[in-house]
């Protein structure tokens, strides 16, 4: 009976009643516009990104004195993603809200959040990008309806030339104590990501991945301004 | 140069990938709007993806993730029993393949993009679960729930199915 249901389930998919007539050439034009307003979108959101990340570095400088002063925009990501180098240092529990990364403290983690293995869980889909070096830790998030959250952590890498998606300018990223933040939103991996450059010179490289995006951003938000401030 | 490409792919790709939203979304409209959301994100990643190499199965999985992402906007409206209207509909009538379509318009895009998954693309539960970002024994669950839904619906007699058996070995 389970398998008759099973079956008829199967022909029906593969049945001829869902053959859509859609002409490419039209479709084609529809979507260009669609991917050009969506560009100019993001440019301007780009721009005032900027402009705000601008604002709050000159503040920065009168408050702190010179600090880093490399101004992060979305720009094209790099080719390379995802499975990137080994952990230079093992990450490591230290408290339930708190994993160690040489020496700097990712803050602000959800009790549940599970320490997994970074090279083992990167080389899953969805392929992030994240920079090559650095100090990093993968942890697992359970959410609700049986979801999770897959956030990967860098710490202090060298450099990375932009982040993939559109940026997402968020209220909470000018109250990190003078860091220069930029959080994107990547829908095509369901990736929220995150730099963010600190006063002290410490660099925090965050991606969330997870089909929920208000679950990762509220995940993104509790870490970074957990962690920026301990830093 | 690659907007020409993608437009050669789109030329060669569309009439599978608007059928597989079709079945996706089981809803005329809703289709053609998952199919637009979907190569809108696939255009925007497109060097991405034609690195890749698999460009139809990348963009059926952006696809199937657009489709759950709709899911809580979305869900059925119409109460099953008011939508379908048949009493001790016996096997034989599943046949009908109309009361099968409007129990499956019943079941939430999460639900339906499962079995679409499972029975269409013959995907193993630890690859739905990896695509959809839950777990395997949540995407044995909604299967199972949905398959439930529809006997209910459908007026099918509960058997004890491998697929529940399934379900209890991971409670």
């Amino acid at each position: 009976m389970t398998e008759k249901l099973e079956e008829l389930l199967a022909a029906e998919f593969r049945g001829g009643r869902y053959e859509l007539q859609v002409d490419a050439d039209r479709l084609s034009t529809t979507l260009r516009r669609r991917r050009s307003r969506r560009t100019a979108v993001t440019a301007a959101a780009a721009v005032c990104g900027l402009a705000l990340v601008a604002t709050a570095g000159v503040g920065m400088l009168n408050v702190f004195g010179p600090g880093p002063s490399q101004v992060q925009s979305a720009g094209p990501a790099p080719a390379t993603s995802a499975v990137v180098a080994s952990p230079t240092v093992a990450a490591k529990r230290i408290r339930a809200d708190s994993v160690q990364l040489g020496d700097a403290v990712v803050r602000g983690l959800p009790a549940e959040a599970k320490l997994v293995d970074a090279g083992a869980a990167l080389a899953r889909p969805p392929a992030v990008v994240l920079p090559q070096t650095g100090d990093r830790a993968v942890l697992t998030v359970p959410v609700d309806q049986g979801t999770e959250i897959r956030l990967a952590v860098v710490a202090d890498a060298e450099d990375h030339p932009g982040l993939p998606g559109m940026p997402d300018e968020q209220d909470w990223l000018g109250s990190l104590g003078g860091a220069h933040a930029l959080l994107t939103v990547d829908d095509v991996t369901d990736t929220t990501y995150l730099s963010v450059n600190t006063p002290t010179g410490r660099r925090w490289h965050l991606a969330a991945s997870g089909p929920d995006a208000a679950a990762r951003l509220t995940l993104v938000r509790a870490v970074t301004v957990a962690t920026v401030a301990g830093t | 140069m690659t907007d020409t490409t993608f437009d050669e792919f789109l030329r060669q790709a569309l009439p599978g990938l608007a059928r597989y939203a079709y079945v996706l979304a089981g809803d005329r409209h809703a289709a053609e709007d998952l199919l637009q959301d979907s190569l809108v994100k696939a255009m925007g990643a497109w060097p991405r993806i034609r690195q890749d190499g698999n460009p139809v199965g990348y963009v059926r999985t952006i696809m199937a993730r657009t489709n759950v992402s709709r899911w809580r906007r979305r869900r059925p409206s119409v109460p099953v029993s008011d939508a379908l209207g048949v009493k001790d509909v016996a096997l034989e009538g599943v046949e009908h393949r109309d009361e099968l379509r409007r129990a499956l318009a019943t079941l939430s895009p999460l639900q339906r993009t499962v079995l679409v998954l499972g029975f269409l693309d013959g995907a193993e539960d630890e690859e739905i679960a990896q695509l959809l970002h839950r777990r395997p024994a949540t995407v044995r669950s909604l299967r199972h729930r949905a398959l439930q839904s529809l006997r209910r619906n459908l007026r099918i007699e509960e058997p004890r199915s491998q697929d529940r058996a399934d379900l209890q070995e991971t409670s």
